[in-house]
């Protein structure tokens, strides 16, 4: 990976960006192994961790990490599938890992809900890692042969630990929305607040032009038409609280 | 595996409960609540549980407290209010991260000095505190013990995960719902708001005047506590509402 320091040559913007995909592959190969070891615990057979990517009212799932890799699997697919937006719903309506499966066999663990098959004769389970407001990630396996109340606990703690720790826990490789600096972040989080620009700034020690130049910067960073745009955008996204 | 989750040391946290056999989806009433936590805390060798609901845009009680088994004393003197300002402070932790247990001394920025003695004087010293949101529900969960540096991280982790399993099950009449909930078109206009539209673009997208859509804007703006648009938005992403 490339050392970024005074004596380092300065990357030219293509290779910055080779290092950047690798840096991505390979965090998305140790969050690969990581799902494997959930795998075993579980005893089940495919694995896929996706993105929920929160609109308003709608829902997109992105998959970053497969057990088919670069294949997609059969669990990616049928998840995908024509029941895509229900699926992703059910799967985020609580906090709870939700399960799918043939027949009335009750499971052993009475913590996990029961949710729609997302295709007939499969079983699975899916797993919330909620981040932002209505979004986060979900960890899906399928035909999990281990299903007591320890190891769901277990399983579900780990996938919470495959996300980037603190600040974006967005996993790795999601293309997601690119850092806010720091003053950035406070005038969003303060918008949110109710404070208008002249509050902003007065609490910042800013100028009102200063504290509105962060804002703009926020609002074309985080792809958003205007500043309320740019607040829920970076809310649903878990930028911050 | 990864430690973070690891093992909770010697003692092991027994969350099983008697299954419900009529319903598939099972609730927890008040009393296995409390015995649960019980079991948790005890699990972890806490010696004090305490669940609060926060409670969004109501001018009067902005939080509730759910189950505890703190002495009555303690409560009164430290107050609701700080309780709620712990459960938001940067001490809790979110679920799926780490724990991040800490002691009494450390709030003392955060609480009134009586506030801070009244647990130290009440054996409240060591403390694991975390947020929990689904949908509208807001909850924090504190674990105090009457020693310090009891609370490992790992089994605290795995006890917040439980906790959070819990309190997603608990039967409808204790958990409270929020005062005056948004109606239909309060809701849609925020929701429009937060796409980035202006009012006039949310009119025509509704089939409605501006002013109608700056009415429901107001109205959703009154019931939120919020002073302006922005923060009426803010607060309904939080809680779920949009």
């Amino acid at each position: 990976m490339g050392r970024v320091g005074a004596l380092a040559p300065r990357l030219e913007w293509e290779e910055a960006s080779t290092v950047r995909r690798i840096a991505r592959e390979n965090s998305a190969g140790r969050q690969a192994k990581r799902m494997q070891a959930i795998s075993v615990l579980l005893e089940a057979t495919e694995f896929s961790l996706m993105n929920v990517l929160a609109g308003a009212g709608s829902l997109r799932l992105v998959p970053v990490v497969d057990s088919a890799a670069p294949q997609m699997s059969p669990l990616t697919q049928m998840c995908l599938g024509g029941h895509a937006q229900a699926f992703a719903k059910a799967a985020m309506a609580s906090a709870v890992p939700a399960i799918w499966h043939e027949g009335d066999a009750r499971p052993e663990t009475c913590w996990a809900r029961r949710i729609a098959p997302p295709a007939p004769r499969s079983s699975g389970i899916v797993f919330p890692l909620p981040t932002g407001h209505g979004g986060g990630s979900i960890a899906i396996f399928s035909a999990p042969r281990r299903l007591d109340d320890e190891t769901l606990c277990q399983a579900h703690l780990e996938c919470f630990g495959l996300l980037k720790p603190a600040g974006n826990a967005k996993p790795a490789g999601s293309g997601s929305l690119p850092a806010l600096s720091k003053r950035e972040l406070e005038c969003l989080k303060l918008t949110a607040d109710g404070l208008t620009s002249e509050e902003i700034a007065t609490r910042l020690g800013l100028s009102v032009h200063t504290a509105n130049q962060y804002l703009a910067n926020t609002t074309q960073k985080l792809n958003a038409v205007n500043r309320m745009h740019a607040v829920a955008k970076a809310l649903r996204a878990g930028l911050f609280d | 595996m990864d430690s973070a989750a690891g093992n909770c040391g010697q003692m092991s946290i027994d969350i099983s409960f008697t299954l419900d056999q009529s319903s598939a989806e099972p609730v927890l009433e008040r009393e296995q609540l409390v015995d649960l936590f019980s079991r948790i805390s005890t699990g972890i060798g806490a010696d004090y549980y305490l669940v609060i609901q926060c409670l969004p845009g109501r001018a009067n009680e902005t939080s509730r407290i759910l189950v505890c088994n703190w002495v009555f004393d303690v409560l009164e003197s430290v107050g609701r209010d700080n309780l709620a300002r712990i459960v938001q402070s940067q001490f809790s932790t979110r679920l799926g991260a780490p724990a991040k247990p800490f002691v009494c001394e450390d709030l003392a920025g955060l609480l009134p000095e009586r506030a801070v003695a009244a647990l130290v004087r009440n054996g409240h010293l060591d403390f694991a505190c975390q947020q929990l949101q689904f949908g509208q529900a807001r909850y924090g969960v504190i674990f105090s013990s009457a020693e310090k540096e009891t609370l490992g991280s790992a089994a605290v982790s795995r006890a917040q995960m439980m906790c959070c399993y819990a309190l997603s099950r608990i039967a409808p009449d204790l958990y409270v719902e929020c005062a005056d909930p948004l109606s239909e078109r309060e809701r849609e206009c925020l929701r429009w708001v937060s796409e980035g539209k202006t009012t006039d673009e949310a009119a025509v997208i509704l089939g409605v005047s501006s002013n109608t859509v700056n009415s429901y804007i107001t109205h959703a703006i009154q019931k939120l506590s919020a002073t302006n648009r922005a923060m009426a938005m803010a607060t309904a992403i939080r809680n779920g509402l949009i």
